[in-house]
């Protein structure tokens, strides 16, 4: 724990540069545009207020959704003061191995890397990390699907049940159920296409399960991902397709 | 429950793990050492699914711990065989 704040640290030291980075990406790079930002910043601060634990759990279409929801949830003013708004994120490892320069933005953007082949030592220790966290008000992001979306649709058996060993660890923690799309995103992809405009729903519940041990872990991932799913129908009828 | 031989919990664990296994190849040759992630090619998320089915297939309780211990196929039979002695 002592080496996250550390990290945290460094991360916060590092936001002004970061934040402006992520901006350029977003808005001049991808020239990326979010529907009702305004509303959906509100909303968030909303949620961080709380006080709670809480878990966003997002649908996963692109590699960069982690970073266009830290961008429509705050900015950068805003995280600067406050900084746990600024949610933790669990990458593959295997994303961003390949390059320094990756390292070093995801360490400072506060990422705990993840290797998804590894054992259950090594996941339980990602977990163990995120529940302290969690205990502690940091917000974490985790995509309950565990990897993006390759129908293009939330798919409630693909279901990870690391996000209900997470619930289960750190009793009352509250799911911010975060449904995201772009309007030309068909399906999964690296990056959404440029100009893409994105629609965001976001909904707060509480899993709770009467079972035990295992059956509780896949309840609480079951709740999570079925509410996803419900967000994804109420899009689809939203929109008319 | 009756208590099952080792060649019985082997087919019934076999049997649970079927529509999880992706490599149908190494299925058809699988065996005590048979890994279930890199060799059968299970998706690491079922994981949980697979322990709950050998709960209700073998009448037991799996602990959490317990759970993680279930990487081969081996594993999966000592442990439950260990659970029904």
């Amino acid at each position: 724990m002592r080496g996250l704040g550390f990290q945290r640290f460094i991360g916060h030291l590092c936001l002004l540069p970061l934040g402006f980075l992520i901006i350029l990406l977003m808005r001049f790079r991808g020239r990326y545009k979010l529907k009702h930002h305004r509303e959906l910043r509100r909303r968030f601060k909303e949620v961080a207020a709380s006080g709670d634990p809480i878990l966003i759990c997002p649908n996963h279409l692109t590699l960069i959704d982690s970073v266009i929801l830290l961008w429509a949830f705050g900015s950068i003013p805003w995280y600067l003061f406050h900084y746990r708004g600024f949610a933790w994120n669990i990458p593959a490892v295997e994303n961003v191995k390949t390059k320094l320069s990756w390292r070093i933005i995801t360490y400072i953007s506060k990422c705990v890397l993840i290797d998804r082949l590894g054992g259950a030592e090594h996941r339980n220790q990602i977990f163990s990390i995120i529940r302290q966290c969690l205990r502690r008000g940091d917000i974490f992001t985790i995509f309950p699907e565990g990897t993006r979306s390759r129908s293009g649709s939330v798919q409630v058996d693909d279901v990870a049940y690391g996000v209900g060993r997470i619930i289960q660890g750190v009793p009352g923690t509250k799911v911010l159920c975060v449904y995201m799309r772009g309007d030309q995103q068909d399906a999964y992809s690296a990056f959404p296409k440029k100009g893409e405009r994105f629609d965001i729903s976001l909904e707060v519940i509480t899993p709770s399960s009467a079972n035990k041990g295992l059956r509780a872990v896949r309840d609480y991932s079951r709740q999570v991902i079925e509410k996803l799913k419900e967000m994804e129908d109420r899009y689809y009828s939203r929109i008319g397709d | 429950m009756e208590k099952m031989e080792e060649q019985q919990v082997f087919d019934k664990v076999v049997e649970v793990l079927t529509p999880y296994a992706r490599d149908k190849e190494a299925l058809a040759s699988v065996s005590l050492e048979s890994d279930l992630l890199k060799g059968l090619q299970v998706n690491s998320s079922r994981l949980v699914d697979i322990v709950l089915d050998f709960e209700d297939k073998f009448d037991i309780e799996i602990a959490d711990e317990e759970a993680d211990q279930v990487t081969t196929v081996g594993a999966a039979v000592s442990l439950i065989l260990a659970k029904q002695a």
